[in-house]
């Protein structure tokens, strides 16, 4: 356990010299915060325009069916969800594939530690940069809080169900990069494992009956869209954390394989 | 401390090791020579637990490879072909690194450090990026990885390979020095790096142990090149022979 430590220290060190994750970082920052002000400008729009009908119809209503929650915020975090999937497969294609090319991984291979340390080591370093591009939303969060009253728990939910979903393509990254000493290859299987996990979602619409609800409760998509209602279940929880294991343990099944051969 | 038991690997069709055995004793620095491809490195790595054998039985300080990799682990220090750096950390922090994953007591840790960047000559080097050294300096760097938390057996996949002739002594010197203390198993492609370093050599040739002979048995008449290329062309005439034997059998 301690030695998964060591590996994720190491890690989180090279990760924060690297030129391409702070690229990985910026471009995240900027795409969300020129999404969170589109939004926030056509929320206003639509506040306006509530506020201009009430007053004609004298209907006061008109303003209670504008939330800040489902019009403004759950976008923020839906169009987070949709970045995730192509910013995690960047940070983790080198996590595994970079060891491999380098030949790294021959040192930590014939070291007395296990593979569940190299793969935890490796999952807790990309958690902790993964936390950091959540982190950028705390701004977006301030404007929001500040300019109305969001309710706070189906904010919380929705960074749950977005923390629970970027953890998933994290560890299907950290298998993707387990495969291969190529991290541009690396990258397109995370990316379209990821997209897989997302698509048996449409498939489940074309299709009715018992495999049509199987289809839809496997894809992560409505997994974290029941998250971003406000919605937490313990079918969904399950959901993620099986997700998690299932791809922390191929890769570990992966790495052994590279010894066992 | 070192004994290899009819050791066969096969990569696919390939076979890289065939029925390869034998022993390095307690605090001998054996040279394990062949050509490009003879199978050097796929030995040393059955012996490290990095790969596992199609067959045979390998034993590195008392446990076995196939049965027991993680005390085998313990008790090895390995520099591999390349050595295995991080180009972005510094020599302290990356040595730092090797001594926690090693799983040295981490009061033992400022005296192993201290002790591995003297020994390898890099204490002026301490804060520099691995990435920025010279390849001799990096070299220093592997071999010190491998040997920084004293382990009984140090094993070195051609150690001199790409230096130039100054860091080649420099390298072998340090070697050297580990005689005794330490088991040494060391593979080169070099024969007058055997003669230089080790007590002891094994030639590898297409994957079967051709030769062993002491150093100090060499005689001034018979040089190790003189007994390596007799050993390689018993084998090629034996190629030779079994090609015409298929053949004769064909027709
Ligand atoms: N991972 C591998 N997959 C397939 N073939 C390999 C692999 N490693 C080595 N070989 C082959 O096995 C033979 C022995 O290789 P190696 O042990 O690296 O020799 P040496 O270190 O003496 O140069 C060579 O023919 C090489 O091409
Ligand atoms: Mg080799």
């Amino acid at each position: 356990m301690w030695s998964a430590w060591t590996i994720a220290k190491r890690e989180i060190k090279s990760l924060f010299v690297s030129p391409a994750v702070y690229i990985v970082l910026g471009l995240f920052a900027l795409l969300s915060g020129v999404q969170f002000l589109l939004s926030l400008q056509r929320f206003d729009q639509l506040l306006q325009q509530a506020q201009i009908q009430a007053q004609l119809m004298k209907n006061p209503d008109a303003l209670a069916h504008i939330s800040l929650n489902v019009m403004l915020i759950s976008n923020v975090v839906a169009f987070a969800f949709f970045l995730l999937l192509f910013t995690v497969p960047a940070i983790t294609m080198r996590l595994l594939s970079e060891e491999k090319s380098q030949g790294t991984y021959e040192l930590l291979l014939t070291s007395p530690i296990t593979a569940w340390d190299i793969v935890l080591g490796k999952f807790i370093a990309g958690v902790v940069f993964f936390s950091l591009l959540l982190v950028t939303h705390a701004l977006f969060l301030i404007v929001m809080f500040g300019y109305g009253n969001p309710e706070p728990l189906p904010v919380l939910s929705g960074y749950l169900g977005l923390f629970c979903a970027g953890v998933s393509f994290l560890a299907i990254g950290l298998f993707a990069s387990s495969l291969t000493k190529n991290q541009i290859i690396a990258f397109f299987v995370s990316l379209f494992l990821g997209l897989g996990l997302l698509m048996i979602g449409w498939a489940a619409q074309t299709l009715s009956g018992n495999i049509s609800k199987f289809l839809e409760a496997a894809s992560i998509t409505f997994q974290f869209e029941n998250f971003n209602k406000g919605l937490i279940t313990v079918s969904g929880l399950v959901y993620f954390i099986t997700v998690w294991i299932f791809f922390l343990s191929a890769t570990r099944v992966s790495l052994q394989s590279l010894t066992r051969s | 401390m070192i004994k290899a038991s009819h050791l066969t690997k096969t990569y696919g069709p390939l076979t890289a090791l065939s029925d390869v055995s034998f022993e390095v004793q307690t605090g001998e620095i054996v040279g394990f020579l062949g050509a490009n491809g003879a199978g050097k490195t796929t030995t040393m790595r059955i012996l490290t637990g990095f790969y596992q054998p199609t067959s045979g039985q390998a034993w590195v300080a008392g446990h076995s490879v196939t049965e027991n990799p993680a005390d085998v682990k313990r008790n090895i220090g390995y520099l591999p072909e390349t050595p295995p750096l991080y180009p972005e950390m510094t020599v302290e922090g990356y040595l730092r690194f090797v001594l926690e994953l090693k799983k040295t007591a981490k009061a033992d840790r400022p005296e192993l450090l201290e002790w591995a960047l003297e020994k390898c000559g890099l204490k002026n080097r301490r804060n520099s990026i691995i990435g920025n050294l010279s390849k001799g300096y990096r070299q220093r760097v592997g071999l010190a990885q491998a040997v920084i938390h004293k382990p009984p057996v140090i094993i070195l996949d051609e150690p001199t390979v790409g230096l130039d002739p100054v860091q080649i002594i420099e390298i072998r010197n340090l070697i050297r020095e580990f005689s005794g203390g330490h088991t040494v198993l060391l593979s080169t492609h070099i024969l007058s790096e055997v003669t230089a370093v080790c007590q002891r050599a094994i030639i590898v040739h297409r994957g079967r142990i051709a030769h062993e002979q002491t150093i100090k048995d060499l005689s001034a008449k018979k040089s190790l090149e003189e007994v390596f290329l007799e050993v390689i062309s018993k084998d090629v005439s034996f190629e030779d022979e079994s090609r015409t034997s298929k053949l004769s059998v064909a027709h």
